[in-house]
């Protein structure tokens, strides 16, 4: 009846703390899960890239004719007769069969492989080097990552601001010039980000010589840092326009359709009875309770760009993951192959994690509800 | 005093769409006074909402005429440009109370945050400050302050409209509109918002204007009533006058079809369907569906003053200066519904039944049960009605699907014409299905989109078996005629989009009749529909079951609907039946505390309701997954007792002849 003098108001700090406590059990719960998705899928290739004992086989032949080659190739050895020579090998390749476990059944090796695996201790490889004259798979991947990770991580966030922002502003502006040309565009992106590549190089490498056709950084490198960022940014315009192109008409045209359902919600309609300035009914009222749809559509766009990477780096000769696992698949260099898919899952399930946090920052019913 | 807080002056507002243009508000002239409610009512499609739209200029964009004056304290606010608008009127001076639902609320913004951002934008006040008002109108409305940091689907659904009802009054502003604010809510929910409003009104001294098509809500606040119709007003006065003597033709048939608790009298309905807003004829809008037009209906009728602050725009009252009194209403009596006598066969036998829904966490471990149907015992006999009542959240509509085998029951039995349904096999249970029909809430989800009339009565006949297209034809003109759309050559050909609310719902009617049931099973099957329809499709429900010996279950949560179209009433409360009686004895004489809460909580018409407040009790509806012992109601029950409510289920009692109830008072001391 009467409302008492002093209501109780929950101080900031509790709500906040309530939401950091959410926060931490949501991504404890989601890394349980994320590591336990990881080993199932690392241990599913282990055991496809088996092949049933086939590749026991072919290690088997491979390391007697390593170990027949190195004795043979021994001038210490060079007195022994070939009976001898043979057992010798026969006692060598017993030891390193012993010493690989390859007597034990598989199904405790695969454990082993997996352990090693998941280590990221990848072994080596069986062609390929790095272009530091490293073996070791891992030295490999390590080094390409790098340069796929700041070819995407540029051009996906360069899609995602871009086509936020101008599928908002469309949204508002619903109907107009600029919405029309949208709409007639968005069937453009059916096309992949290397089929516009290679337009792309023909026009600005060899028609107006104006951006390199390919690689990542001049050669030579340039000394100084400033002018080696410069360049790599030159190299990265082109393979960055061509994704671009490829995929932000249909985002904004997706996107500014999603908006403009969403911008006709009762509380956005209270919103602007409330005579909030319309820069916050957009930010607050539109895009924030939108936002982890559109961020799930994001991801989705993000990893079928991945399977595009391949041929992409491959137009543009950028030596990512992309280009490595081509010439992996050319040098059937399994190691390396498998290396890869290791890499590739973990680089999954790190996006998904992430993916999994900015969805319980951006929306309170994830983060409640996990903790349910 | 004698300035009018708001002053409408000629009002309009047309909308442009691919086949014409709409008239939405045409004309409109009002004043609302200090601390004076002016309720606005009207059914859909009347121009109410874009009235509300209107004066706030939240309008969507395809607006084609704008045009009229506003004074609100004597400034016009209409020719205000946006950004003064925006900052000096919108809130500050007038806000807006939206249809309950969940989203009228941001649902990722914090609840007070979404309370108290109007202080910060229009009146530069600290985070803080405007946090600790947005706690004290938290505690005006009811809501406890612990609330402030919650989002919206923390709360539920009393809570929500009542936390946009605080957002309305953060900024005291002079006047509040609300639009439906009520209609979405339960009645003891809807029952207690009310009371707060008034409490508010009288505390506050706040001029509301309460826009509704619910003629028993609008009477529980109003002042004065602004009776709409057609984007007009058509007639404008003083709530006592109103509600007891309507001047207007549509406003006397308007309180005649309104089903009321406590009245004998059977509700008639309005023939006819308001105006295509697209071609409004120039004469009186009303004129076809009025049992008293005249010659002169067919000029447009001006406002006549019947006394000071109240008019009406009728012909009937013209002359009044020549002839003294009005031209007489003359209405042809609606037939007053026959009923059969109860026959004695059992149709329907229902034993011990429990639908339980499991929850799942992580999509195996299980997280317990949601207990929808706990326990209900009752039968149904051939050839009556009977009405299932209770909020919603009660059960009663996971009772009706499992009736219709929708789900498996998780204990209990249901026996049909002494067959066990959960005994039937595939092709039994396909029998079944043509012996019961089922009538759904909303009609037009419940017509496919893409098919005609004629294709989505057809279908049930061929599932069926119906081979021959000439009897199927022959059939499905039989089930139209029935229900009462003729001729049937008009809807064959027609898509449900084409026809009204009222004409939809008579599809579905007739698509549950084409089969033959022995039963039907009619969820909610008015409560999309506008006040003057409602009654016309009871009737029709209620003259077919009567016609064809059907028996109709019937759910409702309006318990003034029930009077006249069932025989017997189940109440349901926590997915049990706590009363069951016939309708006379239960809703004159209500046993169990609940009912009597829900009959003390459902308003009829009357400007006396404005004066005082209801006796409510408070709390919320029970969780259905952890139900409290005992009695379900006990929590909130203002008789229980204790050491026994709490602990043991009341057993079910015959409090008198015929009159069952499940509650511990009832039994011998």
């Amino acid at each position: 009846m009467n409302p008492s003098k002093n209501p109780s108001i929950p101080k900031k700090a509790e709500g906040l703390l309530r939401d950091l406590k959410l926060m931490l059990l949501l991504t404890g719960k989601r890394i349980i899960a994320l590591v336990l998705m990881v080993l199932i899928g690392v241990y599913l290739t282990i055991l496809i890239a088996n092949m049933g004992g086939r590749v026991d086989e072919l290690r088997l032949v491979q390391i007697r004719s390593e170990i027949s080659e190195a004795v043979r190739g021994d001038l210490s050895f060079r007195e022994l007769d070939s009976e001898e020579r043979n057992q010798l090998i026969q006692r060598r390749v017993d030891l390193e069969v012993r010493r690989l476990n390859l007597d034990r059944p598989f199904l405790l090796r695969s454990f082993n492989y997996l352990y090693r695996a998941m280590r990221l201790d990848l072994g080596r490889a069986e062609q390929m080097h790095s272009d530091m004259g490293s073996r070791e798979v891992h030295a490999i991947i390590l080094e390409r990552l790098p340069a796929t990770l700041l070819l995407f991580g540029t051009a996906n966030l360069l899609i995602f601001f871009l086509s936020v922002y101008i599928a908002l502003w469309l949204s508002r502006h619903y109907g107009s010039l600029l919405d029309r040309i949208v709409i007639v565009l968005a069937p453009t992106s059916a096309a992949p980000a290397w089929f516009y590549g290679i337009f792309l190089i023909l026009f600005f490498a060899f028609l107006v010589p104006i951006l390199p056709s390919g690689g990542m950084v001049r050669a030579p490198p340039p000394e100084d840092n400033w002018n080696y960022t410069l360049s790599v940014l030159k190299h990265m315009a082109l393979p960055v326009l061509a994704m671009l192109l490829s995929q932000i008409f249909i985002s904004i045209y997706s996107w500014r359709t999603f908006f403009l359902i969403h911008s006709s919600e009762d509380y956005v309609e209270l919103a602007r009875a409330k005579g909030l300035p319309s820069r916050m009914i957009e930010r607050r009222y539109i895009l924030r309770p939108t936002l982890a749809p559109v961020i799930t559509s994001f991801m989705l766009m993000l990893i079928s760009m991945w399977s595009g990477a391949i041929i992409l780096e491959r137009t543009f000769s950028w030596p990512g993951l992309g280009t490595l696992i081509f010439q992996a698949i050319g040098h059937h260099d399994t190691p390396v192959i498998i290396g890869s898919v290791v890499i590739f899952a973990y680089l999954l399930a790190f996006s998904i994690l992430v993916l999994d946090i900015i969805y319980g920052i951006v929306d309170p019913r994830v983060r409640i509800g996990a903790a349910q | 005093m004698t300035e009018p807080l708001l002053k409408v002056e000629d009002l309009r507002l047309a909308y442009q769409t691919e086949r014409g243009i709409v008239t939405a508000v045409d004309g409109l002239n009002f004043e609302i006074r200090r601390n004076e409610a002016l309720v606005i009512l009207g059914e859909s499609g009347c121009g109410k909402s874009s009235l509300a739209k209107a004066l706030l200029r939240v309008l969507p964009r395809n607006v084609n005429h704008y045009s009229g004056r506003v004074l609100l304290d004597g400034v016009d606010i209409m020719a205000l440009d946006p950004e003064r608008f925006r900052q000096d009127v919108q809130w500050l001076r007038i806000s807006l109370v939206m249809q309950a639902s969940m989203n009228a609320l941001n649902p990722v913004v914090r609840v007070g945050e979404q309370v108290a951002e109007p202080l910060w934008v229009h009146r530069g006040w600290s985070r803080q400050k405007a946090m600790t008002r947005a706690g004290e109108v938290f505690e005006l409305v009811g809501v406890s302050g612990d609330f402030l940091r919650r989002y919206p689907f923390e709360l539920s659904g009393g809570m929500r409209q009542r936390v946009v009802l605080a957002m309305a009054l953060v900024a005291e502003p002079k006047l509040v509109i609300m639009d439906e604010p009520t209609s979405a809510l339960d009645v003891l929910t809807q029952a207690g918002i009310m009371n707060r409003l008034k409490r508010i009104k009288r505390e506050l001294g706040t001029s509301f204007m309460l826009i509704t098509h619910d003629v028993a809500t609008s009477s529980e606040i109003a002042d004065r009533v602004a009776l709409m119709y057609a984007g007009q007003i058509v007639e404008l006065g003083s709530a006592a006058q109103f509600f007891a003597n309507p001047a207007h033709p549509y406003g006397r048939l308007l309180m005649d079809s309104v089903p009321r608790l406590h009245q004998t009298r059977q509700p008639d309905h309005i023939p006819g369907q308001p105006p295509n807003l697209m071609l409004l004829p120039s004469g009186c809008r009303f004129a076809d569906r009025c049992p008293a037009r005249f010659d002169r209906c067919d000029e447009d009728p001006l406002p006549q003053s019947l006394s000071e602050r109240n008019e009406v725009r009728c012909w009937l009252y013209a002359d009044r200066a020549e002839t003294g009194k009005p031209r007489e209403l003359h209405k042809t009596p609606t037939p007053v519904l026959e009923t059969r006598p109860l026959s004695k066969e059992v149709l329907v036998a229902v034993q011990d039944l429990h639908t339980w829904f499991e929850l799942r966490q992580w999509g195996f471990i299980r997280a317990g049960y949601v207990r929808a149907v706990n326990g209900v015992n009752f039968h149904l006999y051939r050839g009556e009605a009977v009405a299932f009542v209770g909020e919603s959240g009660c059960g009663k509509s996971s009772l009706a699907r499992t009736l219709l085998g929708l789900h498996p029951p998780t204990r209990g039995e249901v026996v049909f014409e002494g067959h066990h349904l959960d005994a039937l096999n595939k092709h039994e249970l396909k029998q079944y299905r043509a012996r019961v029909g089922y009538v759904q809430q909303d009609p037009y989800g419940a017509l496919p989109p893409f098919m005609t009339i004629r294709r989505a009565l057809s279908e049930p006949l061929i599932i069926h078996g119906v081979r021959d297209r000439k009897e199927r034809e022959a059939r499905i003109r039989a089930a139209l005629e029935e229900v009462r759309l003729s001729p049937a050559d008009d809807y064959l050909p027609k898509f449900p989009h084409m026809l009204s609310g009222g004409q939809q719902q008579r599809v579905v009617i007739a698509r549950s009749l084409i089969l033959q049931p022995a039963m039907i099973i009619a969820d909610e099957p008015v409560s999309m529909l506008d006040a003057s329809v409602r009654v016309e499709i009871l009737r029709l429900l209620r003259t077919i079951q009567n016609k064809r010996e059907l028996t109709l279950a019937f759910i409702t949560h309006d318990l003034s609907t029930v009077r006249h179209f069932a025989d017997r009433i189940f109440v349901m409360y926590g997915g049990r039946i706590v009363e069951a009686a016939t309708v006379d004895d239960l809703l004159d004489f209500p046993q169990h505390p609940y009912t009597q809460a829900l009959v003390a909580a459902t308003a009829d018409p009357d400007a006396e309701n404005a004066a005082q407040e209801r006796e409510l009790p408070g709390g919320e509806p029970p969780s259905l997954l952890h139900p409290p012992t005992g009695c379900h109601f006990h929590p909130r029950c203002p008789h229980a007792i204790k050491g026994l409510c709490d602990v043991e289920e009341p057993p079910e009692l015959e409090p008198r002849t015929g009159h069952y109830s499940a509650c511990w008072l009832h039994r011998e001391p």
